[in-house]
């Protein structure tokens, strides 16, 4: 059993000091709130948007599930995708450069500007705007929805 | 796009993008929602939204105020057909029930018969009437199925809402003409003769405009429980209303929304004067109002403009006999403000008013008596941390009074031109969340009551019959302050699947002042009665206490509310007094349970109020008469015949054939039947 911690605890500390922390995939639930965070984007998304699902960053049949006019897939950033659904700052800066909106469930992320949006739905809901994120991706979001949301 | 985006960008950057914006030359090629869109913003983040305490747009669990929202589901759950009846439901809130229709609602105690206390609105818009500073429900051109939610918020908003939100305020929200889809009709039938009918319906003019339109109104025969003479033949017109309006909201540039409102509405109904003697009323309003909403660079800019007539006619108990008073007033009103998030954690408003109310005179024609009031508003809301917000609002009001027409006696045309006053109201709030399910919020209010209209206007001839007394209007009459202090603490209890709450107030009132017919003055060598004037301070100390949870299919709450005001007022012989220590009850307890299972709603709402003494007028002169300690219970059962069509048999006063709801004669057992068609 004490092994057992132990290999627990260095496994914990290994993600931590490789920056992982925090990046935990998305569940159903925040993926569901950080689609209904996009519908406050300014700039609608069109009928059958390219949605990119990095690996580890949500699944994406929850994805598609919380965004059924859209067309969702497994990969990496790319041109011309509406929104990436991230797990880390790096990939999140990385889609940034293409234009694109970022999502996932790390605030350091949205803290480090590599996402756009960051979602926690315990203790309760609260949405996390990265402003430099979203200048970077050129978008903007609904005035009202901005003063009920924590900006960075 | 992403080149379009970052054209947009470097225009925001720049203060040519408001005018451009202005021109219609804004180049976003998608519409924001300069008007707060509720549902989403609900759906969202789980829990009511609101902007009725600070002016900005906050969860409602993060408001820095006791508050209250009723949902739409509430609404129906109830049954209720009254905005009355719905709001009977909250803990702290008081229903004086004077008819069928006719009723006063009270927060935190004080209610009377036409109480000025309760500043209500609908999205904004006052629909509490000047004239005697009173909110006569029925006249509201609102009907229920077009209502998204009421917020109830309790103590003084007056640096937001200004005048007379001084024991809280209603705001009736109603679904946005562009938002929402809504289509609904009504028949409802039911004891005492009712019959009333309702229809709301929105539409949508290509994908930037919406209007939504509704209309109804009911027949009811007043109770025919024992009264005497005079009050029987008040009761004999029955209650009447009709209602209609149109609501509309158009995108006009991707940054600017303008919409345009009209309401008509028509009640007849029995209920109270602020003589706390009975009446047999009749109200017929108007409203037009304008709005204009910018998303600009310095910030979401809101402009409004509406305008508010009333014709009154009231048939009242005056020296042991009926008489008729009749008049009409307007008031006209024009907000600017401006909501700007300053930092990621600093938001500020700042806000101005313009006001202009005045009436006819009456008896005698040709004059009119008002006031113009111009305000000064700013709010701070700090989020100091993830867990701690500070919220500090201030509102300076300067009034002048004016007269126009013939020249009055015994007060002249200067002692009216002459009178301004300042006035200085403010909010401040903190709202700490010590732990994920525990809320401590501490308020502080201070609001102003302005004389009303009739407390106010020469309301006389220009030359005194000989022998007689006049009675007036006072010029000099004061505004009353009320100051109230809060402490609450709520904490959400997962296994009950809701939360509790616990609060202490106490608040004090200051230069209270109402029409009371005080002894004889003599202004001007003019023996005068007086309407408007000071008689004195009270304060009151109260605490509340709520439970509410669900489980499975069945929601409950349970409240209790203690409230001990202590006046200390100065009445004259003759004159009719009030007296908020007897009258207010000192304790009441309210519970409501529901079970909804498959198709079928129900709901059961009981509430006790301990005993209690208030003034009433009769043609023996005014007496103080004792109300005892009652239970009461409203039920309604709903069946759901289709997603579309439902069915619903509710009740109210139904644990006797007679209830003592209020002094005035008792109110009948009532039973009615509505049928739901959404379309």
């Amino acid at each position: 059993m004490n092994s057992m911690i132990l290999k627990t605890a260095v496994l914990a500390a290994a993600l931590s000091v490789s920056g992982l922390a925090g990046a935990a995939e998305m569940d159903a639930k925040q993926v569901t709130i950080a689609a209904k965070a996009l519908g406050f984007l300014t700039t609608k998304a069109p009928a059958g948007a390219k949605v990119v699902v990095t690996a580890g960053a949500a699944p994406v049949a929850a994805v598609q599930a919380a965004l059924p006019g859209a067309a969702v897939a497994a990969g990496d950033a790319a041109p011309g995708a509406y929104a990436v659904f991230v797990s880390s700052a790096a990939e999140g800066k990385k889609a940034l450069a293409k234009g694109t909106v970022t999502v996932g469930n790390d605030v350091a992320c949205v803290d480090a500007g590599g996402c756009v949006i960051a979602v926690e739905t315990t203790p309760k809901v609260t949405i996390y705007v990265s402003k430099a994120a979203a200048s970077a991706a050129g978008v903007e979001f609904d005035p009202n929805f901005k003063m009920m949301v924590t900006e960075k | 796009m992403k080149n379009t985006m970052r054209l947009k960008s470097k225009l925001a950057r720049s203060p040519s993008r408001l005018v451009l914006t202005l021109l219609g030359v804004a180049i976003a090629s998608s519409a924001q929602a300069q008007s707060m869109n509720y549902g989403s913003l609900e759906d969202l983040f789980g829990e009511a939204v609101t902007t009725s305490a600070t002016g900005q747009p906050q969860r409602a669990s993060e408001a820095p105020a006791p508050m209250t929202i009723i949902t739409a589901d509430e609404i129906a759950h109830s049954g209720a057909r009254t905005i009355p009846d719905i709001l009977n439901r909250v803990a702290g809130v008081d229903v004086l029930s004077w008819g069928v229709s006719g009723a006063d609602v009270g927060v935190d105690g004080y209610n009377q018969g036409n109480n000025p206390r309760l500043l209500v609105l609908v999205n904004g818009r006052q629909v509490y009437l000047d004239h005697y500073g009173v909110t006569i429900w029925s006249a509201i051109p609102v009907q229920l199925p077009e209502i998204r939610q009421i917020e109830v918020v309790k103590g003084p908003q007056a640096a937001l809402f200004g005048f007379n939100a001084v024991s809280g305020v209603v705001n009736i929200i109603t679904y946005n003409p562009l938002y929402d889809d809504v289509g609904a009709a009504q028949v409802t039938v039911g004891s005492q003769g009712q019959k009333e009918f309702d229809a709301v319906k929105s539409v949508k003019l290509g994908d930037k405009v919406g209007v939504r339109f509704s209309a109804g109104g009911w027949n009811m025969d007043e109770y025919g429980t024992a009264s005497d003479k005079l009050v029987q033949g008040l009761r004999g017109n029955g209650s009447m209303r009709r209602a209609a309006s149109m609501d509309s909201l158009a995108q006009i540039t991707p940054d600017v929304q303008a919409g345009f409102e009209g309401t008509w509405s028509r009640a007849d109904e029995f209920g109270m004067t602020a003589l706390q003697g009975p009446t047999q009323g009749q109200y017929q309003t108007r409203s037009f109002k304008g709005t204009v909403k910018a998303n600009t660079d310095w910030g979401l800019v809101d402009a409004t403009a509406y305008s508010n007539h009333l014709d009154y006619h009231l048939n009242l108990l005056n020296n042991g006999a009926i008489t008729s008073v009749a008049s009409d007033t307007d008031t006209t009103v024009v907000q600017v403000q401006d909501l700007v998030k300053l930092t990621p954690t600093l938001t500020t408003r700042v806000g101005l008013e313009y006001r202009d109310n005045s009436i006819d005179s009456s008896p005698g024609k040709g004059a009119t008596t008002g006031y113009q009031d111009f305000a000064l508003s700013n709010m701070y809301n700090w989020q100091a941390s993830d867990t701690l917000s500070l919220t500090l609002a201030g509102r300076w009001d300067h009034t002048w009074l004016n007269r126009s027409g013939f020249a009055p006696v015994p007060f002249t045309t200067a002692d009216y031109n002459n009178r301004a006053f300042d006035t200085f109201s403010y909010n401040a709030g903190v709202v700490w969340h010590p732990s994920a399910d525990d809320t401590i919020t501490a308020t502080a209010g201070r609001g102003i009551q302005s004389p009303t209209l009739i407390e106010l206007g020469n309301n006389t001839v220009s030359k005194q019959a000989p022998g007689s007394v006049q009675v007036t209007g006072n010029p000099y009459v004061n505004p009353t302050v009320v100051t109230n202090y809060e402490l609450g603490y709520q904490r959400a209890i997962s296994a009950i699947n809701g939360a509790a709450k616990v609060s202490a107030l106490y608040q004090k009132t200051e230069d209270y002042k109402s029409i009371a017919f005080s002894s004889i003055h003599f202004i001007n060598g003019y023996p005068t009665i007086l309407l408007g004037e000071n008689f004195g301070n009270s304060k009151e100390w109260g605490t509340e206490a709520e439970l509410h949870g669900k489980l499975g299919g069945m929601r409950w709450s349970a409240s209790w509310t203690w409230l001990n005001p202590i006046d200390s007022f100065t009445f004259k012989p003759g004159t009719v007094p009030v007296n908020y220590q007897r009258s207010t009850p000192k304790n009441t307890v309210k519970g409501n349970v529901g079970y909804d299972f498959g198709r079928w709603t129900t709901d059961l709402f009981l509430y006790w109020k301990s005993d209690y003494a208030a003034y009433y007028q009769t043609a023996k002169g005014p007496g103080l008469y004792t109300v005892s300690q009652g239970l009461t219970a409203q039920a309604a059962v709903s069946y759901k015949v289709s997603d579309d069509f439902s069915l619903t048999l509710a009740g109210s006063n139904l644990l006797q054939d007679h209830t003592q709801l209020a002094v005035t004669p008792q109110a009948e057992r009532r039973v009615w039947g509505t049928a739901t068609y959404k379309f």
